[in-house]
C-alpha cells in the first residue's frame, strides 16, 4: 500500500483516509461531508475544465475543489 | 410562536436530499404556508397535518456545520432539545451511514424522535434489507420505512405520528461531554453546541473516532448486505460522463436553457389568450350591470385592466416555475454548478453560486436568501449585491408586452424571434450580472474561504408532486404579492387619471384647439393630458424624454418602483382611460398610440428597446432592497447597489435609444 495525496488518483480507483494536511477547520469541513479518518472514498469521472475532482463518498457523490483534494492523504486499496 | 408547548408540532430534520421536502408535501398536501423562524429572514415552510403543525427546516449536514443556512438548521434544533419539542429525522436509506453519524449528534441531544429512512423503493431495487425493529431497538426510538414519492408506508408513519410515538434516542456520545464536564445530569453537550464550545481538538478528536465506530456497528448489525452496489448511483456516475463531458455536457446545457425559454413563450400563448379574453369579457360585463358610473369606471378601467395585466403571466411564470423544478429534482441543477465553476470562477465566484443565479430567474428574494449557503462570505456578498440583475419572473410581463409589440407573432413553430429576444435579454442580464458580481468581489474587503464542496444527488425521475407543490407556491406568491400592489397602485392610477385640477370647461376648450391639430384626438387623451397624473408624468418628463418616453410612461415608470410587473398594470389603466374603449387588449392600445409630435407610433421599435433595458437594468422592487438590507446589515451598500443598478438603466437606455 502507498501513502499518496488523493490527487495523484485516477478515475475507478479507491482509497482510505488517513490523514489530513490542514487545520482542525478543514477536518470539521470534510466531517460535515461524511469524510473522516478511515473513510473510503473513489474517485469518479472529474474532467479537468471545472478544476474540480468528483468522488463517491458513503454511498454519495461528493465534489471538492483540486485545492482541497490535495490536502488528503490516503492509501489506495 | 414555537414556544408553545401547547400546540402539537414537530420538525422534519435531516441531511439534504434525504426527502424531508417531499414527506412535508405528502403529510401537510395545500396546507402550507412559509414561516420565519425565531426573526431569521431564511424562509420556512410550516403546514398542518391533522392536529399537527409540521414545520420544515433546511437540510443539515452536521451540527458543526458553520454555514449560515445550517446555522438557522442547527439554532432550531438546539431550540427544539430545549423545549423538549419532537422532531422527525429522515434518513436516506442509500447514505444510511453517513446519515446515521448525523443523527448520532442529534440523537445526544436528548430530543424526543421519530427515525424515517426514506427511500425504501432504492432498497428494493438495491436488493438490500434493513431489520427496522432492530434498529429502533439500537436508537431508541421508533423507525418508519418509507418511500415518500410513492408514499408507501405512509400509512405507518402517519400511525406513530398520531399516537405520539416519539422517544428520547439513545444518547451516543453525550456521556463522554458530560465526563469533560463532571456533570451527567446537564446535557453539557446541547451547552457546548449552543455556546459553539464544542471545536476544541479533544472533544473533536474523541468525538468523530467514537461516532464511526459506533454507526458502522449498527449499519453491520441491521443490514448485512448494506454494502451492496448502488443502481442509481452507479448509473449516475454514467450520466456524468455524458452530462459533466467538456463539450457534450457544456452543449447540452444551453440546449436545456434555449428550451426552457422557448417554451415559456410557446406553451402559454394559449392560455394567456384565454386570460385575456376573460378579463376583457369581465370588463363589458362590469360596464354593463354596474349600476353606478364612477363604480363602473373604477372596476372597467381601473382595477380590471391592473389586474387582467399581471394575471395574464400566470402561464409563463408556472411554466417557469415548473421547469426550473424539473431540473432540481432530478438532479441536474447541481451539476450545473458543476459545469460552471470554472467559467464563475473567472467572476471571482464558485459552482455554489449558479443556484442563487439560477433562482434569481424565478425571484431576488429567494436568490439572496440562498446566497446564504455560499461559504465563501465575499462571494456571497457578491452575489446579493448582482443577482438582481438576473432576469426575475417580474420583469416577464414587462418583457413579454415589448417583445410582442416589436416582434407581432407572425412566425409560427418553436423557435421564433420573441423567444430569441427574450433569450437574448436573460443573457444581457447573466453578463451583466457577473461584471457586476467580479467589481464587487474586487472591492469587497470580506475575507475570502478557504473550503468548498458540493453535493451531487443522483438522478432520479423528478417527484412531481413536489414539482407540482413548487410551482404552485411560487406562483401563488407571485400573484398574491404582486396582486396586492397593484389592486392599490390600480385604484391609485385611476384616481389621479380619473380627476384633475382643472374644469370640464377647461378641457372642453383645450380639446377643442387641438382638435384642429390632430382629427383623431380622442376627448378622453386630453382629459387624461390635464389629470393629476398627467401633471405628475410631464413633471418627469424632461428626465426620461433623452430615453425616448413621454408622460404616460413616466407615470408607468414611476407606479413600478414598488415592484416592476406593477408597470404592465399601470399602462392597461393609463391606456384604457385615455384611449378607445373598445380596444381590449393591452398589446393593441400601445401599438395605436401615437408620438404627437412626430405622428409615429409612441412604442416603435427604438422606445421598446429602451423600455427593455431599463427593466433589465434599474432595481425596481422594494421587497429586494428591503431583503438586500436585512441580509447585508448595510443601508451603504443597499443604496449604492440601487443607484448603480438606476445609472446602468439609463445609460443603457438611452444608448439603445439613440442607436436604433
Amino acid at each position: 500500500m502507498e501513502l499518496v495525496t488523493l490527487h495523484n488518483f485516477t478515475e475507478g480507483e479507491r482509497a482510505i483516509v488517513t490523514s489530513f494536511n490542514a487545520g482542525k477547520g478543514f477536518e470539521n469541513f470534510l466531517l460535515a461531508n461524511g469524510i473522516t479518518l478511515g473513510t473510503v472514498v473513489v474517485k469518479n469521472y472529474s474532467p479537468g475544465y471545472a478544476r474540480l475532482i468528483n468522488l463517491t463518498v458513503n454511498g454519495k457523490l461528493l465534489t471538492l475543489r483540486n485545492s482541497d483534494f490535495e490536502k488528503i492523504e490516503c492509501f489506495k486499496i | 410562536m414555537f414556544q408553545d408547548l401547547t400546540m402539537k408540532q414537530f420538525a422534519l430534520v435531516g441531511k439534504p436530499n434525504s426527502g424531508k421536502s417531499s414527506l412535508f408535501n405528502l403529510l401537510t398536501g395545500l396546507n402550507q404556508k412559509t414561516a420565519n423562524y425565531n426573526g431569521a429572514t431564511v424562509e420556512k415552510k410550516l403546514g398542518n397535518y391533522l392536529l399537527f403543525e409540521v414545520l420544515d427546516l433546511p437540510g443539515i449536514r452536521s451540527l458543526k456545520s458553520v454555514s449560515l443556512d445550517e446555522q438557522i438548521s442547527k439554532n432550531a434544533i438546539l431550540q427544539y432539545a430545549e423545549n423538549k419539542q419532537p422532531i422527525v429525522f429522515v434518513l436516506s436509506a442509500t447514505q444510511l451511514t453517513d446519515n446515521l453519524l448525523f443523527f448520532t449528534e442529534v440523537a445526544d441531544l436528548q430530543i424526543p424522535c421519530l427515525v424515517v429512512i426514506n427511500f425504501k423503493d432504492e432498497l428494493e431495487r438495491n436488493k438490500i434489507s434493513i431489520n427496522t425493529d432492530r434498529l429502533a431497538d439500537l436508537l431508541g426510538c421508533p423507525v418508519v420505512l418509507m418511500n415518500s414519492k410513492s408514499a408507501d408506508g405512509l400509512a405507518q408513519l402517519k400511525q406513530t405520528i398520531e399516537q405520539k410515538g416519539f422517544s428520547t434516542p439513545n444518547a451516543f456520545c453525550r456521556n463522554l461531554y458530560d465526563a469533560f464536564e463532571e456533570d451527567i445530569i446537564t446535557n453539557s453537550y446541547a451547552q457546548k453546541l449552543t455556546n459553539n464550545l464544542i471545536n476544541t481538538e479533544q472533544a473533536s478528536n474523541i468525538d468523530l473516532l467514537k461516532r464511526q465506530k459506533i454507526v458502522a456497528s449498527i449499519v453491520r448489525n441491521i443490514s448485512p448486505n448494506i454494502n451492496r452496489p448502488n443502481v442509481l448511483l452507479e448509473k449516475s456516475k454514467r450520466w456524468d460522463k455524458i452530462l459533466l463531458h467538456p463539450v457534450f455536457g457544456l452543449l447540452l446545457f444551453l440546449l436545456t436553457l434555449l428550451v426552457v425559454f422557448q417554451a415559456v413563450f410557446y406553451f402559454a400563448a394559449i392560455p394567456m389568450d384565454w386570460i385575456d379574453a376573460g378579463f376583457a369579457k369581465l370588463t363589458e360585463l362590469a360596464n354593463q350591470y354596474i349600476g353606478i358610473p364612477w363604480l363602473a369606471d373604477l372596476v372597467s378601467n381601473g382595477i380590471l385592466p391592473g389586474l387582467g395585466g399581471v394575471l395574464i403571466f400566470i402561464p409563463q411564470i408556472a411554466i417557469l416555475f415548473f421547469l426550473l423544478g424539473v431540473l432540481e429534482h432530478s438532479g441536474y441543477l447541481s451539476r450545473i454548478s458543476f459545469i460552471s465553476n470554472r467559467f464563475l470562477s473567472v467572476f471571482g465566484l464558485s459552482g455554489q453560486s449558479i443556484i442563487p443565479l439560477m433562482s434569481s430567474w424565478a425571484c431576488a428574494i429567494p436568490a439572496i436568501m440562498s446566497a446564504r449557503t455560499i461559504d465563501n462570505p465575499k462571494e456571497r456578498m457578491a452575489i446579493i449585491f448582482a443577482s438582481p440583475l438576473m432576469t426575475c419572473s417580474a420583469r416577464l410581463p414587462v418583457y413579454t408586452i415589448l417583445i410582442a409589440i416589436m416582434y407581432p407573432a407572425t412566425e409560427s413553430g418553436f423557435f421564433n424571434a420573441q423567444g430569441l429576444l427574450l433569450l437574448g435579454l436573460y443573457l444581457i442580464g447573466v453578463v451583466a450580472t457577473l461584471l457586476v458580481a467580479w467589481l464587487a468581489g474586487r472591492r469587497s474587503k470580506l475575507p475570502d474561504a478557504q473550503f468548498w464542496s458540493l453535493e451531487l444527488p443522483v438522478y432520479r425521475m423528478p417527484n412531481w408532486r413536489n414539482v407540482w407543490y413548487n410551482m404552485y407556491y411560487k406562483t401563488k406568491a407571485f400573484v398574491v404579492d404582486a396582486g396586492k400592489v397593484i389592486f392599490v397602485v390600480s385604484m391609485v392610477l385611476w384616481l389621479i387619471s380619473s380627476f384633475s385640477p382643472k374644469s370640464a370647461d377647461f378641457i372642453e376648450n383645450a380639446y377643442q384647439t387641438q382638435l384642429n391639430e390632430n382629427d383623431n384626438l380622442s376627448k378622453d387623451a386630453v382629459a387624461l393630458e390635464y389629470s393629476y397624473a398627467g401633471y405628475l408624468g410631464k413633471m418627469i418628463e424632461p428626465v426620461i424624454a433623452p430615453l425616448g418616453y413621454d408622460w404616460k410612461i413616466g407615470i408607468a415608470i414611476i407606479a413600478s418602483f414598488a415592484a416592476r410587473e406593477v408597470f404592465v398594470g399601470a399602462l392597461s389603466t393609463i391606456y384604457s382611460i385615455g384611449g378607445d374603449e373598445d380596444e381590449t387588449l393591452i398589446k393593441a392600445r400601445l401599438q395605436n398610440e401615437i408620438n404627437t409630435k412626430t405622428n409615429e407610433p409612441r412604442y416603435n421599435f427604438a422606445t421598446c428597446l429602451s423600455l427593455l433595458l431599463f427593466y433589465a437594468f434599474a432595481l425596481q422592487c422594494m421587497s429586494t432592497v428591503a431583503i438586500v438590507k436585512k441580509e447585508t446589515g448595510s443601508w451603504t451598500i443597499t443604496t449604492v447597489q440601487f443607484l448603480v443598478m438606476l445609472v446602468m438603466a439609463y445609460v443603457a437606455a438611452m444608448l439603445a435609444y439613440w442607436l436604433f
